[in-house]
């Protein structure tokens, strides 16, 4: 019925050389991905309700107590001062991440590289928080770095739009694979280059104290939770108050509109991964200068895909990624501290975080198929 | 319609009950009755949107029915998915086709032909085709590719897709659309050569001198229902033209159940000073010379295409579609490049994507090429100038509420609110935005493509009538339909696109004829009043 | 220069080639249907974790192999289940699916296997050198003494080609991948015939993180052990332009790339950074996608549901 479901196959044959660069995936998929994910909060919270008891009969097959294990939650979480605490430092690193992929996600470029941009983004800080520091006045160590940790990020993302933009490679895979390329560079420089002297382990130098991001209220809580907050909010802002953010969600939802209407997609599909990868480079930033304070092995224990997986969870919305940031946080402090009092593996946080995202994901399907056999 | 109660022996090939099928609120197909007879031609009419297609679909399982039983020689069939229609021998050539581009012939026949067996004999089914292919008088090379065809080439395929697998019922959606003149009759040929042979034939058309040639019984859908159903043989053109087309459609006010318009008998005459002929009113804006793109699967492409419009004028360009309507507009668009040619507005020459004062372009495809349907009413309104509505990399939401909230009430565009997405929009209402957005910029020239498809009467009407309010404000416009009619009433003058080139220009008032006759590649007949579809038989 | 020229290196090229070449194959088939399963790097990791359970509990390493398919099965069953019929995205699930996978290996390994997981005997999957074939000089001491899993890896290549051009199903698949709408409308089963290749996909890639673990790990399970590898496998099926013959070509290739950290010691001497070596394959992958042709655009509805 509709001219989208019977376009004439001549409008699509007509494309010239001069259009040889592929549209973003987003021409079909990120589309229709907006609108799945497109969940209200109930389904949000009913799907994790029901991962949260698969989580408990998970640690109970441990071995552990569930009743203590909820209690360990709690308190892990929002039952004490070090619960919120521990929640909140996790939670800044995973919302980075997701607000990087969030940007990417909005233009219909699937940015699955969020790890690898992280580790070039802590590469980033301390390159800026340490080695320039040196030089610099020491109030410039902080910007310095984070200066350093957004430019290596971005340019690092940058390089699979320069892959899909010359020879149209897939940036889902060219992120992919710049993930473990990056991880093990970043590992071979702490192996060597960069390895601090008389250490047993593989890690940097420390940062000088002027580059470490501030504590809060003497407490491991630092000035990244800060940021996290504020970064939130300028890329909410920026999608949805200046040009940039509209012509990128423009390019998102409907590719080929966007080019007729005379919006330039290939810088559109550099400056959305270049950002995105900019702002998951905040994320090494904050691990190197707020927790760590040196680039250290194994620093991320998957930030990268938690961060996807917050993103899609939020769908592509900034101000519910950070509150399901702050829930992967808690999730996360609950199981480091199951680890540590019940003997119960951290992993099982993964399994916890991963159901809700299959569940709402089918779920949506569902509906999706519903709409469109109602609407033909 | 047809009588239940047919005393005959064999049951019909198909016979359909109480056919019901509703999308949302829209009744497309209502209580439909029919039935096909064995070894017959059946011809299905009316106008784009009566329901024929959908009607077929149903069937077909393509879209699920609501309400209806389908039986096929005597015996019921639940068609729930195109597998089961299949299953029951039913086949269905579609107006776009359903073919599986990177596949050989070879491949997809025997891709829709059920067989046991693991292995898949490729040089056997290459045979079998050549061989069925030569059998059916039809020029196909089993190794081809079906990227690699024309619309006409995809269209024997299916046919013989549907042979190959021996089916009972064959539907045809608009099939000679994509041929040639000199393809049409060899294809009714077939067409008899094949309901000879036993088979029963749907063809769905809204041609009505086609179903006189070839077919044994007419039935005629408006607005969803059968309204008509009898034998060619006792029927007349004039009998079925009423149905078809109701008396007192008022004076051109588009069809309340198509949304077609009905040709005014002479367009022009209602607005003085338009005579035939660009510059008449303005002086020429647009011109536009040797236009050329390459010819893809299903479009010939342009080849030396070149016109020119006056100021204030409307040009309808005609034309059977893949004539190389959607390149022309890509070119003016600046979507493509066109090697060679020259567009001058003005007498300045255009290189590159045109200024928006200059020329604005509505797409035929709303969804594809002109909206970004989960964008808002505000955000769409903009998006190719967003430049005007930015402030420090800012877009300025006062401004553009305000210039939103103009526009919906200067175009009458029914929306909650300038901020909602424009994807519950009706798709009047979006083809609105489309083009209070192109006459924002204050175009020199507008290029519409397809500007009423889709919509739905009262919306045609009056997308339309912004068009010809924007030309007697002085603007060049470039009219692309498919749909005679309409193109005919709303022009000032016709030219026709055939093969990629512009084959000859009338004004819209007299020239029908000679525009039905270019249309199919063929030289006007001495008298141009004549309208041949009209005439009755 | 010898040891890359050696027997033992190639040797090491071909064995581990064929856990990569063997997923990849799976995920040719898949794709060709309209696939695109980020969750193979979840449907590796399982497949090895179980098959090293399947090794320890009966104490027969082929029994673990087939445990390392037949839980690929299963999950390619969920997975299928997921994105087949109910189209949930083929992105997001994946995305999920992973972490559920990576999160309960490692559970069950320390809840499961608190002692660690080892093979107790993988002999059954030694090297058995074909008589006459590998006495012949390098080329076949390098090709003819494998493991038999091995051998039969590299002979689905040639049935992965017949099943997908000279098979009834092989045409149902790639007109699902193509043009999954206008299969439907010629009667093909659109979402049955996507359902049993994602069976296929998980029970080879299950089989393949068998292989991983048993043949080339020498039967130890760590916490993600393919470590990336599925993602590897879907970049070599890309620009492999989903052909088998040059999947296999491209599974060599990335063996090589591999097997050098087992000779980069010799060559470089100790001063050469690991870490390097283990970047090898990914660094190689982007290389070729320079250098491959992009020309050919794959399954049109790769990644794209069957609505209606």
């Amino acid at each position: 019925m509709s001219g989208l479901k019977h376009r004439p196959p001549a409008d699509a044959a007509s494309a010239t050389p001069a259009e040889g660069l592929q549209l973003p995936r987003g021409s079909k998929v990120a589309a229709v991905l907006l609108r799945l994910l497109d969940h209200s909060w109930v389904s949000l919270v009913a799907a994790f309700a029901i991962s949260a008891p698969i989580g408990l009969v998970l640690i109970a097959s441990t071995g552990a107590d569930p009743w203590f294990a909820t209690l360990v939650t709690i308190d892990a979480t929002v039952g004490t001062v070090n619960g919120i605490v521990n929640t909140l430092v996790y939670a800044a690193p995973r919302l980075f991440v997701a607000l990087g992929a969030i940007v990417a996600l909005r233009t219909g470029l699937f940015n699955l590289g969020g790890e690898g941009q992280l580790q070039m983004g802590a590469l980033g800080a301390i390159i800026g928080g340490y080695y320039a520091a040196s030089i610099l006045p020491g109030w410039l160590g902080i910007p310095a770095a984070l200066v350093g940790a957004v430019l290596f990020g971005g340019l690092w993302a940058g390089i699979a739009a320069l892959f899909k933009l010359w020879r149209g490679a897939d940036e889902m895979i060219v992120t992919l694979l710049l993930n473990f390329i990056a991880t093990y560079f970043v590992l071979f420089l702490i192996q060597g280059p960069l390895r601090a002297v008389n250490s047993s382990f593989n890690q940097s130098e420390r940062v000088p104290q002027t580059s470490e991001l501030p504590a809060l209220f003497g407490t491991r809580l630092h000035a990244g939770v800060i940021l996290a907050i504020i970064v939130t909010v300028l890329v909410a802002v920026f999608l949805s108050r200046t040009r940039l953010g509209l012509e990128l969600r423009s390019v998102g939802l409907n590719a080929a509109a966007s080019r007729f209407q005379g919006l330039p997609i290939a810088a559109l599909t550099v400056g959305a991964l270049v950002v995105s990868g900019g702002i998951a480079g905040l994320a090494g930033a904050n691990e190197v200068l707020g927790t760590q304070f040196r680039l250290i092995q194994g620093f991320s224990p998957g930030y990268g895909f938690e961060g996807l997986a917050i993103a899609f969870l939020a769908g592509l919305r900034p101000f519910r990624a950070a509150v399901l940031a702050l829930v992967f946080g808690g999730i996360y402090s609950a199981a480091t501290l199951l680890q540590q009092y019940a003997g119960v593996p951290v992993s099982i946080a993964y399994v916890v975080e991963g159901i809700p995202i299959v569940l709402l994901a089918t779920f949506s399907g569902l509906q999706l198929l519903r709409a469109k056999r109602r609407k033909g | 319609m047809t009588g239940p109660t047919d005393p005959t022996d064999t049951p019909p090939r198909l016979r359909l009950r109480g056919m019901r099928r509703s999308f949302g609120p829209v009744v497309a197909v209502r209580d439909v009755d029919l039935d096909v007879a064995p070894g017959s031609v059946h011809a299905l009419l009316g106008e784009n949107g009566a329901g024929k297609s959908t009607l077929m679909n149903v069937v077909y399982g393509l879209h699920r029915r609501d309400e209806g039983s389908i039986e096929v020689d005597g015996t019921p069939v639940d068609v729930v998915r195109p597998a089961d229609a299949i299953a029951a021998g039913l086949a269905m050539v579609h107006q776009h086709h359903m073919l599986v581009p990177s596949l050989t012939v070879a491949e997809t026949v025997s891709l829709a032909t059920p067989g046991r067996r693991v292995r898949w004999d490729r040089g056997a089914a290459a045979g079998r085709v050549a061989e069925l292919a030569g059998s059916l008088g039809l020029d196909i090379d089993p190794d081809d590719r079906i990227e690699e065809l024309t619309l006409a080439g995809r269209q024997r395929v299916e046919i013989l897709t549907a042979v190959h697998r021996d089916a009972k019922l064959l539907i045809l959606d608009e099939p000679t659309a994509v041929l040639a003149p000199s393809e049409v009759e060899p294809f009714f040929e077939l067409l008899r050569r094949m309901a000879a042979a036993g088979r029963s034939i749907v063809l769905i058309t809204h041609r009505l001198r086609e179903v006189f040639a070839v077919c044994d019984a007419i039935s005629v859908m408006r607005r969803g229902a059968l309204v008509f159903s009898a034998p060619t043989a006792r029927t007349t053109t004039a009998e079925v033209l009423g149905h078809l087309v109701p008396a007192a459609a008022p004076d051109g006010v588009t069809d309340a159940a198509t949304g077609a318009v009905k040709p005014h008998p002479d367009a022009a005459a209602r607005r003085p000073g338009a005579a035939g002929g660009p510059g008449s009113a303005g002086g020429i804006v647009l011109e536009v010379q040797g236009l050329r793109a390459p010819s893809a699967p299903g479009s010939t492409g342009l080849d030396d295409c070149s016109f020119s419009v006056g100021g204030g004028e409307i040009l309808g360009i005609a034309g059977v579609e893949g004539n190389g309507q959607g390149e022309l507009v890509r070119v003016l668009a600046g979507m493509a490049a066109s090697p060679g040619g020259r567009i001058t507005v003005d007498g300045e020459q255009l290189t590159g994507r045109p200024p928006r004062d200059r020329i604005a372009v509505v797409p035929e495809d709303r969804h594809h090429d002109g909206l970004v349907l989960d964008l808002t009413v505000e955000e769409n309104l903009v998006l190719d100038h967003l430049g005007d509505y930015t402030r420090l990399g800012l877009l300025q939401a006062g401004a553009m509420k305000k210039d939103a909230t103009a526009a919906v009430d200067e175009y009458g565009i029914v929306t909650a609110s300038t901020s909602s997405p424009v994807r519950s929009m009706s798709g009047g209402n979006q083809q609105k935005i489309v083009l209070a957005r192109a006459l924002s910029g204050r175009p020199r020239v507008l290029v519409v493509a397809q500007a009423t498809r889709g919509l739905d009467p009262g919306a045609a009407g009056a997308v339309l009538d912004r068009i010809r309010a924007a030309r007697d404000r002085g603007t060049a416009v470039v009219f692309i339909g498919s749909d005679l009619d309409e193109v005919l009433s709303v022009s000032d003058r016709v030219a026709v696109l055939f093969g990629g080139r512009i084959v000859g220009e009338a004004p819209a008032s007299t020239g029908r004829a000679a525009v039905t006759a270019w249309m199919v590649g063929s030289e006007p007949e001495q008298s141009p009043e004549k309208r041949p579809e009209e005439d009755p038989a | 220069m010898d040891a890359i020229l050696g027997v033992f290196f190639w040797s090491s090229v071909i064995g581990l080639a064929a856990p990569l070449l063997l997923a990849s194959l799976g995920e040719t088939l898949a794709q060709r249907a309209g696939l695109f399963t980020i969750g193979i790097e979840g449907l590796m990791l399982g497949g090895a974790f179980a098959a090293v359970a399947g090794a320890i509990v009966s104490g027969n390493a082929l029994v673990g192999l087939a445990a390392g398919a037949f839980v690929g099965l299963g999950l390619g069953a969920v997975y299928a289940a997921m994105v087949v019929l109910a189209r949930a995205d083929q992105v997001v699930v994946g995305i999920g699916f992973n972490l559920i996978v990576l999160g309960l290996t490692s559970l069950f390994r320390r809840t499961l296997f608190p002692g660690g997981m080892t093979a107790p005997d993988t002999s059954l999957l030694a090297p058995v050198p074909i008589p006459g074939l590998s006495a012949v000089p390098w080329l076949g001491e390098v090709l003819f003494d494998q493991s038999p899993v091995v051998y039969l890896v590299y002979l689905l290549v040639p049935v992965t080609a017949w099943v997908l051009w000279r098979s009834r199903w092989g045409l149902a698949v790639r007109a699902s991948g193509d043009g999954a709408v206008a299969a439907s409308a010629q009667g093909v089963p659109v979402l049955r015939v996507r359902m049993q290749a994602m069976l296929v996909n998980g029970a080879l890639a299950g089989a393949a993180g068998g292989i991983l673990v048993l043949v080339q790990s020498g039967g130890v399970f760590v916490d993600d052990i393919t470590n990336g590898r599925g993602y590897l496998v879907l970049a070599l099926v890309m620009f492999a332009r989903w052909l088998p013959v040059r999947v296999m070509i491209g599974a060599v290739v990335f063996g090589a790339a591999d097997a050098l950290q087992y000779v980069g010691q010799t060559i470089v001497g100790d001063g050469f950074p690991p870490a390097l070596f283990l970047m090898a394959p990914f660094v190689l992958a982007l290389v070729v996608w320079l250098a491959v042709s992009t020309k050919s655009k794959g399954p049109r509805d790769l990644g794209l549901p069957l609505l209606g």
